[in-house]
Parts: C-alpha cells; sequence; structure tokens
C-alpha cells in the first residue's frame, strides 16, 4: 500500500469527536432551519419572480446565465450553478458524498448557527467551529455569496461557488432566500397531517377499491399500535425542552387523515372539482390516485399548488411541461412504445422491415401511445406505422382484422388495447389467421391476453414495463402483508402501487422529522427510493434530483404457446426518452 | 499495493438515525485533510489524499454519447493517460464539482489536454442515456479526448466496483478522481475535491510536462 498524505494524520479519538460535532452541528444546523408558522403557503406564479429563477434554475434577470467559480476552481453557469442545485428547492440543503450543503433559510442564516447548547460547546474540537457563525445580515450574506466568507471571516470550503452578481440580483436573490420555507404546509395542524387520493370515478370499482383498500388499512394502521404509542409519548413531550433530537421526533407525530377526492364527469371538468376539495380541506399530499384516462388535471392542479403526488397509477402521465410535484412509477404506454421501437429497430430485416400496424381506442390512453409510437418510430428511422384507429368505446367493428391484416405481406401489429378487446379479436383470429407478430400493452391489457391467440411460437409479444411475471407458487410480498390484515385480493400491480406510495411517504416524514416543508418532503422521496426495501411491482426503482419517473425500462415478452409462459427477449430495455 | 479496500467504512445503514451518523463518516478524510492544513497546498483549499489502488477493468462494454458501443478495456489500454471520473447528471452536489473541476484542468492544461484522456463515467445509466448525457456534456468544453459514457446498469456497477466507488446508491457516492499514466502503470485515486491547480499538478507530474 503506499498512500502519499498531505500532511499529518489525525488520531481515530480525534476523528470520532470530530464526527460527533459535526453531527450534532448538521442536526443543529437542520433545527434551525425551519421556522414552523401555521399558515397557508402562497401559491407560486406559474413563472416565478427574478429571485426565484436565479435560485432555482442560474438565470439571471437580464435572462443572461448565472456563473459562479467554486473554491476548488470549477466554473459552473447555469442551471449548474443554480443554488437550489445544491441547496436544493427547500433551502434545507443536502448531504453528499461528503459533502455537507447547508441549510439557507432565513431561519438559518439570520440567526447564530450554534451547537445544541452553549454547554456542549467545549466538548467539540475546532473543526466543529466552522459549523457555527454570527448571525448573517444582508450585507454578510452579500459577501458570503460574492466572496465565499462567512460572517466570522472564515472561507467556504471547496465546494462553494462565488458569485459576482450585480447589487440588485444580489438583492434580489437575498429576497427571495429570505422567503423559503418560512410558512407551514397546509394540510398540517398541531394533530393530523392531511392526505387525499384521487379517484377517477370512471374506474370499475374493483380495480378502484384495490387502490383505496390498501391506502386505507395502511393509515389505520399506521395511526393505531405504534402510532398511538407515538401520540402519547408525544403529548407526555408536548411541554418539554427536551433535547434532540428525540423530542423533535416524538414533537412530529400527527394523525395521519386520508380523503378521497372522487372526479366525476370528463376530466376537463376534474380541475374546478380539485380546487374546490383543496379549498374545504388542504392536504399536505396526494397519495396513490388511480384513472381510467390521462392524469393531466391533477398534473396541473399539483404544479399550482405545489401539492407533492406521490405514484398514482396512471397509463398515460404527464410527460412533458412543467413537472416538479407529481412522482410516477414510469412513463406508461410512452415508455412501452418507446421500448417497442428500440426492440423492433434491433430486429432482423425480415421482421423489422414489415409494415407496422396500430389498433388504438380512441380516448386518451389509446391515443396517448399510438402518438408515442409514431414518434418513437420516426426518431430511429423504422416506417411510418399505419393506424386502425376504433371507437372510444362499444364493440369492435366487423372487418377490423380483414382491415389490420388483409394484405398479402406479414405485418407487426401492435394492439393498444385492454384484455377484453384482445379476447373478442383473439377469437376472430381463429377464422382469419394473424401472418405477422403480435405486440401487446401490459400496462393496457396485462400478460393474461397473450393466451387469447391461437398463435404459434414467436408470435405474440408482450411490452412489459414491469418485474418479470411470477412463476407458479411465487408470492408476492405485498400479498402476504395484503392476506395478513385480511384485504381481499384484488389487481396485484394496482395494490402494491398503491402499497409503496404509502410505505415511501411513511418514510420520508420519518426524515422531515417536524420540518413540514413539502419541497423537502419530495427531496426526500427523490433520495430514498433506490435504496428503499418496500417491493414493487417494478425491476429497480429510482430518482434522482428533478426525476419523475422511478422506472425506465421495459421487457418485450414473447409469450410460449405450449408452456404458457413468457421469455423476455433482449433483456431489459432502456429507450431513449426523447 | 491496496487494493481499494475503504468500501467498509462507506457502508450504507438504513436505521433513520444511523445514517446521518455513518453519512458524516465519510467526512472523515475531509477531517483527515482539514488537520493537513492549508500549508501543504499554497491556500488552495484543504489537503487532499493520493492512493495507488490495483483495479481489475471489468470486459465491458459501454456506451458513448453517440450510442455507439465502447469496449472499456480497448478504450483504457488504448495508451495514452487517463483521468477518469464516476458522475451523474442530475447530481446535486459533488458531480457538477468534479466535472467542472475537470474541465477546468482541461483547460488550464491548453495544448497539453491532448496528451491525456479524459472520462466521465455516469453512475445512474437508466437515467442518462446517451442523448441525457450528451446534453450534460454540453455544459462544458468537451472535445474528443473527454468521453461520456453510459451502459447497461449491471455493467456500470460492475465497473463502480472495480474502482472501489460503489457504495450501492448513487446518491452517495465518494468524490474520487483516477488518473493513469499507461497500461503499465498503476492506478492513482485522489479523494475529495481538490482545486483544479493542484489536480492539474498532478496531471503534469504524469504527463511530464512540468
Amino acid at each position: 500500500m503506499t498512500v502519499r498524505s498531505r500532511g499529518p494524520a489525525a488520531g481515530r479519538e480525534q476523528r470520532s469527536l470530530a464526527a460527533t460535532a459535526l453531527l450534532a452541528a448538521l442536526l443543529a444546523a437542520l433545527a434551525g432551519a425551519f421556522s414552523p408558522v401555521l399558515a397557508d403557503a402562497p401559491d407560486a406564479s406559474p413563472e416565478g419572480t427574478p429571485g426565484m429563477r436565479m435560485y432555482r434554475e442560474g438565470i439571471l434577470p437580464s435572462g443572461k446565465k448565472m456563473r459562479g467559480e467554486t473554491m476548488g476552481g470549477a466554473v459552473l453557469s447555469g442551471a449548474m450553478a443554480a443554488c437550489a442545485n445544491c441547496h436544493r428547492r427547500s433551502g434545507m440543503g443536502s448531504f453528499e458524498g461528503g459533502t455537507a450543503v447547508r441549510p439557507i433559510t432565513s431561519a438559518a442564516l439570520y440567526r447564530p448557527s450554534e451547537l445544541y447548547g452553549p454547554a456542549r460547546l467545549d466538548r467539540f474540537p475546532p473543526q466543529a467551529g466552522t459549523m457555527q457563525w454570527p448571525a448573517y445580515t444582508d450585507q454578510t450574506l452579500a459577501r458570503a455569496i460574492r466572496d465565499g466568507v462567512d460572517p466570522s471571516d472564515r472561507r467556504f470550503d471547496s465546494a462553494m461557488p462565488r458569485y459576482a452578481l450585480a447589487d440588485a440580483d444580489l438583492a434580489l436573490l437575498i429576497a427571495y432566500l429570505k422567503s423559503l420555507s418560512t410558512t407551514g404546509a397546509p394540510g398540517i395542524t398541531e394533530e393530523v397531517i392531511r392526505f387525499a387520493t384521487v379517484v377517477d370515478a370512471r374506474v370499475p370499482p374493483e380495480r378502484r377499491n384495490a387502490m383505496l383498500g390498501v391506502l386505507q388499512v395502511y393509515v389505520r394502521i399506521r395511526n393505531q399500535g405504534s402510532g398511538a404509542a407515538r401520540k402519547a409519548r408525544r403529548e407526555a413531550l408536548k411541554d418539554r425542552d427536551a433535547p434532540w433530537p428525540e423530542a423533535r421526533m416524538w414533537k412530529a407525530y400527527r394523525t395521519w387523515e386520508l380523503d378521497v377526492w372522487e372526479l366525476s364527469g370528463p376530466p376537463d371538468t376534474w380541475e374546478p372539482q380539485l380546487e374546490a376539495y383543496y379549498r374545504r380541506r388542504p392536504v399536505f399530499a396526494l397519495l396513490g390516485g388511480i384513472s381510467a384516462g390521462g392524469w393531466g388535471p391533477v398534473h396541473r392542479f399539483c404544479e399550482r399548488h405545489e401539492v407533492p403526488s406521490l405514484f398514482p397509477s396512471v397509463d398515460a402521465p404527464v410527460v412533458s411541461g412543467p413537472g416538479y410535484y407529481t412522482v410516477y412509477f414510469s412513463r406508461g404506454t410512452e415508455l412501452e412504445a418507446d421500448a417497442l421501437a428500440a426492440h423492433l429497430s434491433a430486429e432482423p430485416d425480415d421482421v423489422r422491415r414489415r409494415p407496422v400496424v396500430q389498433m388504438y381506442r380512441d380516448a386518451e390512453v389509446g391515443k396517448a401511445a399510438a402518438t408515442a409510437f409514431r414518434k418513437a418510430l420516426e426518431r430511429s428511422g423504422e416506417p411510418e406505422p399505419r393506424d386502425v384507429r376504433l371507437p372510444a368505446t362499444g364493440d369492435l367493428p366487423t372487418r377490423i382484422l380483414e382491415d389490420a391484416w388483409g394484405g398479402e405481406r406479414p405485418v407487426n401489429s401492435v394492439l393498444w388495447l385492454a384484455e377484453s378487446d384482445l379476447r373478442r379479436i383473439g377469437e376472430r383470429t381463429r377464422s382469419t389467421p394473424l401472418s405477422g407478430r403480435i405486440y401487446l400493452s401490459s400496462t393496457l391489457a396485462g400478460t393474461a391476453a397473450a393466451a387469447a391467440f391461437g398463435a404459434r411460437n414467436g408470435e405474440v409479444y408482450v411490452a412489459h414495463p414491469f418485474a418479470l411475471p411470477k412463476g407458479k407458487g411465487e408470492q408476492d410480498r405485498i400479498r402476504l402483508w395484503l392476506d395478513s390484515r385480511k384485504i381481499p385480493a384484488g389487481d396485484e400491480r394496482l395494490q402494491s402501487n398503491a402499497f409503496f406510495a404509502a410505505a415511501i411517504a411513511v418514510e420520508a416524514l420519518g426524515e422531515l422529522l417536524d420540518f413540514f416543508s413539502r419541497d423537502y418532503f419530495l427531496e426526500k422521496v427523490e433520495h430514498m427510493v433506490e435504496t428503499t426495501v418496500t417491493p414493487s411491482a417494478y425491476p429497480r426503482l429510482s430518482l434522482g434530483p428533478g426525476q419523475r419517473f422511478a422506472s425506465k425500462g421495459s421487457y418485450i415478452l414473447r409469450y410460449e404457446p405450449e408452456s404458457g409462459g413468457f421469455l423476455p427477449v433482449g433483456g431489459w430495455i432502456v429507450p431513449e426518452s426523447r | 499495493m491496496e487494493k481499494t479496500g475503504t468500501r467498509k467504512q462507506f457502508r450504507h445503514p438504513s436505521a433513520r438515525f444511523v445514517a446521518p451518523l455513518a453519512l458524516l463518516l465519510l467526512l472523515l478524510p475531509a477531517g483527515h485533510r482539514s488537520a493537513a492544513g492549508e500549508g501543504d497546498t499554497g491556500g488552495r483549499g484543504p489537503g487532499y489524499r493520493i492512493t495507488e489502488v490495483a483495479i481489475a477493468v471489468p470486459d465491458v462494454t459501454l456506451r458513448g454519447t453517440d450510442g455507439r458501443p465502447v469496449p472499456l478495456r480497448v478504450l483504457l489500454d488504448g495508451g495514452r493517460p487517463l483521468m477518469l471520473q464516476f458522475v451523474f447528471t442530475t447530481c446535486p452536489t459533488i458531480c457538477p464539482l468534479l466535472t467542472g473541476i475537470a474541465a477546468r484542468v482541461r483547460e488550464d492544461l491548453g495544448k497539453d489536454k491532448a496528451m491525456i484522456l479524459a472520462i466521465s463515467i455516469t453512475i445512474d445509466p437508466e437515467h442518462d442515456t446517451p442523448s441525457v448525457l450528451r446534453e450534460y456534456a454540453a455544459n462544458f468544453d468537451t472535445d474528443p479526448d473527454w468521453l461520456f459514457l453510459t451502459g447497461r446498469l449491471e455493467d456500470i456497477v460492475a465497473v463502480q466496483r472495480a474502482f472501489g466507488s460503489y457504495l450501492g446508491n448513487k446518491m452517495n457516492h465518494p468524490p474520487y478522481t483516477f488518473l493513469r499514466r499507461s497500461p503499465r502503470d498503476p492506478w492513482v485515486r485522489i479523494d475529495g475535491i481538490v482545486h483544479a491547480d493542484l489536480l492539474e499538478a498532478e496531471i503534469r507530474k504524469m504527463i511530464g510536462t512540468r
């Protein structure tokens, strides 16, 4: 081993003392970063203030990119130089790769940074001193941003950039910093944290109940048992100033309440309904949710009021335009479309050169899938597909198969259809045999529908952006949880989706303690999805700052009629998404 | 020779209150550097630590920003001195700094920058597809001597493991920069966000232009 070290090695004892001090300082910094005033947060205007654009996007009021040079000599500009990149939208800071980024809310900056209690100060080594400073003033804050020096004249470490900002721009930025996380989040009282789940009334009752049943039982269990014990502990500590972090943990306890926001009628009437629900009883966040079609109105509502929405079960999520507050499992049928196009481009020429026919119902999800597939084929230079658009509801036209497959050449058919439609088409293929391949959507139809086609090997494929189908005798961990709580079996994916949404909310809230900031909540969700032990219907889920689709790939499964099983072709496909 | 034996130290615990403590243990090298004093670095930030490490590069094929396959061993053994970092495009803190420092070093190397091959490998390959990496790279002054690579997740994990940089969670990856003079020389690992001037000096030492 060769270690060239630029200085004396620190002793083990000193290290552990330093670590303790740093931990204490960091926790103390967080403790001071949030001033919970229970009031409704004002809604941000869509374009934001100039200070907000500097903070979040690194764009100066002039429209130019903000530039900063770090102590380490890195020059960053634009979004990479934006304060929010490290300090995050909440201003609560972050911790990554050994670099601690301090909270910069006004509560954290404009009062002295202390370890928790002067009596403890003498126990920490000088290193901890860099975590302490007197309260900032506007002048010292300006100096910190421009010159990288804290109020006690110490230089920041190598990560913090210095920004050569004009006086007016700096004033705008400082004014914005003062507004960060200053008000408590809606949906929080001293006793209760309120959530809602959004249900599209068009969803059939068994699907709706599958999702709702899990959420409601989860919340009930949360409020009983260990929840009741926490509540008792909290009551006992209410008026005592017990030392951090125990007191904060107990004091963070809230009873969960879950409202069901049912949306009736066509989606263009949903937004006023959502507004009315929200006015009546504001919520901290939305959990789960289910739609029979698109999700645009709910997505936009969440952006407008900055309401986090965790993992709704939607087949056609909002994939373009502003999207910070809703976190989706995946891009749904659009992901399938991209994966199918990638799969086709990798097939031998005799397969990929065939004409492509796509069939879909003339409704939100079908149209979204077909549009995405057409675009994906175009991007990868494949032939344009022929569309067979079916009425939104009702029986399938009798000549549909002849229209689609009537030609002399084999075709690749992509059927963006639900299981019931596929079964009807499957029956008809007995009189009009197909020629070529059939591709199905697991999101829309599940995998069982593949059996509806009297096919030979190698003819029916399923785009499957989920974990591989379970073998016989394999049981879902979710299933065990549901069974033990006497929740009737329903659609497995919906149930596990709802479970995941609730479990992640619990984990993220546990990290917040009583800093009930919605942005901070989302930042915690971004961090924990990759490492959670909570099972899901997906092979792997992962987010990062600003990432809003947790699962990025899809299998293409080949149906094996003899065994009734499926074989993944070409592994897990992660297509380009643009 | 040290096989990159830091993994144990960086193990990722799940307990809520253990996590911040363990994360803080990551600061130990930082504390160590602080103890090194500023004199060693000419006032350019804290001291840093250089370790020779033995790395068995796995035989995997990654992809460049054009989507083309890049056999990693062939690339690394091309003969040129190397500078290699692990980053991801949505990284909140250290990746923009590491990448920014790499960019600064290349700028300061001037015409000598063509002597080294710079490589940034994403550790979030399912998000950082070739087109996403291409956009990220466009934030920096890149040229054919600086490659951004992605690949299958399993392969990327294998590469990170080989470099002792895999902690099971991309949000918690150590800020390392790896240098190697030639296939016959050992890899050298620089820990921490070292000042661009100091990294440049190390590189000049490596390529012999000082």
